[in-house]
């Protein structure tokens, strides 16, 4: 006999989803799978905070009628962002993506306790063409997420290359057989190789990364700026060549002709900037004049009616003042 | 026509923190009745998976739908809005104040005002399908408090300027170090209670030590009369 499962079956099953999707992602980073360039100590100190909320979490439970996938969409939007924040370099992009990730799972957590009767969707104004053109964004950050991937996982080697290169320094020193320290020796200069091409490689992950991170700046405030014009939105299409940004990597001279092209368009707008803030410099030269004028206006009239006061006083201060004058 | 079982809340006395049902096996004939100002967890096949507010004769198995039936359920009733008070007490502390030359023996005793935060986590704690007393939460935290709060107010003593005839001056510095330290207690995060409020009673100082000190400065002042 077969029936439709319930919605308490629904709802367990999305919170045991979403309970294991963030339990796999801070264990992972527990385990110190972040960027090194990240502060070890700031990034510890947040992750105790996620897990506490992860607890909360799971400690909590809806009175089986609550549904909750909204909630479990946003916070594996979330989880997703600190995975990125996490193999990036920037802490305050970690800290901010943590805060969103724990705000998200507290949004969970009230609606389950009944705090908040629905979990607030993210509004979106986008139009058909921004949605296709956020979609197209998104690809480059998966794009430049395995660029990041890439130059972590080649500092890391180098890291252990230099560790064992350090080794090898100090059998070298410690040696004292020539034939010995002559195979040493081949090995460290096999090391030192080994560590200038992945250099290179390094190098050349991250400018492939900074070019595709500016690119993608500049492509997401276009698509923004389209909702007031469909011309921003013409040129976002054109940035967003996804299969030519994929292969920044083989040649990123393939990406000369649209960094001119950005680079153009920047100048462009700089000179219409440029122009409007003269225009308004104008117009409030003009209202300074006036405004000028009613200060000078102002001050003349509390100039003259102090010097009155000055002269008005009562009859004995004008005795008083002969008086004064006669001495 | 088979019988129906209801389950509820047998006693709705203050000294209850959790209090679980019986076991029964799901079928359409188990109903539950939750009182007002209670929420009752249900634990299916040992595993906590929903929670529900005051109701009347609700039929369970409507709520958790066919695919529960057959299986081992068991209600835990809990009361959110109440914050039990429990009592503590913990002495002697050794004090040797060195600036007023004195050594005596002093105990504190009060009250705190407790908030439950995580039910779950506080049944977790205990073993399940027990109910929890206050008196069960009070036994386990009387260690903690008292290896929060001997620390406190042995450091607080021994760098005073307050003679052994004052010693209930400190009691606002007492409480106040108390409460910051039971706000980051782990042992508390970890039962899923938080304290509310602290306060103290009475520090109060062991008799023999007093009249020690007593005779001393008595005695002194004698000489120097004398």
């Amino acid at each position: 006999m077969f029936w439709k499962k319930s919605n308490l079956t629904n709802q367990i099953k999305l919170k045991q989803e979403i309970l294991n999707d963030i339990n796999l992602s801070l264990y992972h980073l527990e385990k110190g799978k972040h960027n090194k360039a990240l502060d070890a100590e700031a990034v510890n100190s947040l992750l105790k905070d996620l897990r506490s909320s992860y607890k909360r979490l799971e400690n909590s439970f809806g009175n089986g009628e609550t549904d909750i996938s909204l909630g479990c969409e946003k916070v594996r939007k979330s989880l997703k962002e600190l995975e990125q924040a996490a193999n990036g370099n920037l802490f305050g992009r970690f800290e901010d993506a943590a805060v969103n990730l724990m705000a998200d799972i507290d949004e969970i957590i009230d609606l389950e306790n009944e705090v908040i009767s629905v979990i607030s969707e993210d509004v979106d104004n986008s139009s058909k063409r921004q949605k296709t053109l956020f979609k197209k964004l998104g690809e480059i950050s998966e794009i430049e997420q395995i660029f990041i991937t890439n130059k972590n996982r080649v500092e890391a080697e180098i890291a252990k290359l230099e560790r064992d290169k350090k080794e090898l320094d100090s059998k070298l020193l410690a040696e004292s057989s020539p034939r010995i320290k002559q195979s040493i020796f081949r090995q460290i200069q096999a090391e030192i190789k080994k560590m200038e091409m992945l250099q290179v490689k390094s190098s050349q992950y991250a400018s492939c990364y900074n070019l595709l991170s500016s690119i993608k700046a500049y492509a997401n405030e276009l698509i923004k700026a389209g909702q007031f014009s469909e011309t921003e939105l013409d040129k976002a299409r054109i940035i967003l060549d996804i299969n030519r940004l994929r292969y920044v990597l083989d040649d990123p001279a393939k990406l000369e002709p649209l960094l001119k092209r950005i680079a153009a368009d920047l100048q462009k707008s700089q000179k219409s900037v440029a122009d409007i803030e003269t225009g308004i410099d104008k117009a409030f030269a003009l209202n300074k004049e006036s405004y000028d004028a009613m200060m000078e206006y102002e001050k003349n009239l509390i100039d003259e009616r102090s010097q009155k006061q000055e002269i008005s006083g009562t009859v004995s201060d004008l005795e008083e003042y002969i008086k004064g004058l006669n001495k | 026509m088979s019988k129906t079982v209801l389950i509820t809340l047998d006693n709705t006395s203050g000294d209850y923190l959790v209090q679980f049902s019986k076991k029964y096996t799901l079928d359409k004939n188990v109903h539950l009745t939750v009182p007002r100002g209670y929420v009752a967890i249900a634990f299916i096949n040992g595993k906590a998976l929903f929670k529900q507010s005051q109701c009347v004769e609700e039929k369970v198995l409507a709520k958790t739908g066919k695919e529960f039936a057959g299986k081992e359920i068991q209600f835990a009733f809990y009361s959110p809005n109440f914050h039990p008070e429990i009592s503590y007490g913990f002495g002697p502390i050794h004090v040797k104040n060195d600036k007023l030359k004195e050594t005596y023996r002093i105990g504190i005793n009060g009250k705190m005002v407790l908030t439950i935060k995580d039910y779950v986590q506080l049944i977790n704690y205990f073993s399940f399908s027990d109910s929890i007393t206050v008196e069960d939460v009070r036994e386990r935290l009387l260690p903690t408090i008292k290896s929060v709060g001997i620390p406190i107010v042995s450091s607080l003593f021994v760098d005073s300027n307050v003679s052994v005839f004052e010693v209930n001056a400190m009691i606002g510095d007492i409480r106040e170090n108390m409460s910051k330290a039971f706000i980051t207690e782990n042992a508390l995060e970890n039962l899923g209670i938080q304290v509310d409020s602290v306060t103290i009673n009475e520090v109060y100082v062991n008799e023999e030590d007093l009249e020690l000190i007593r005779n001393r400065i008595n005695n002194s002042t004698d000489q120097i009369g004398g």
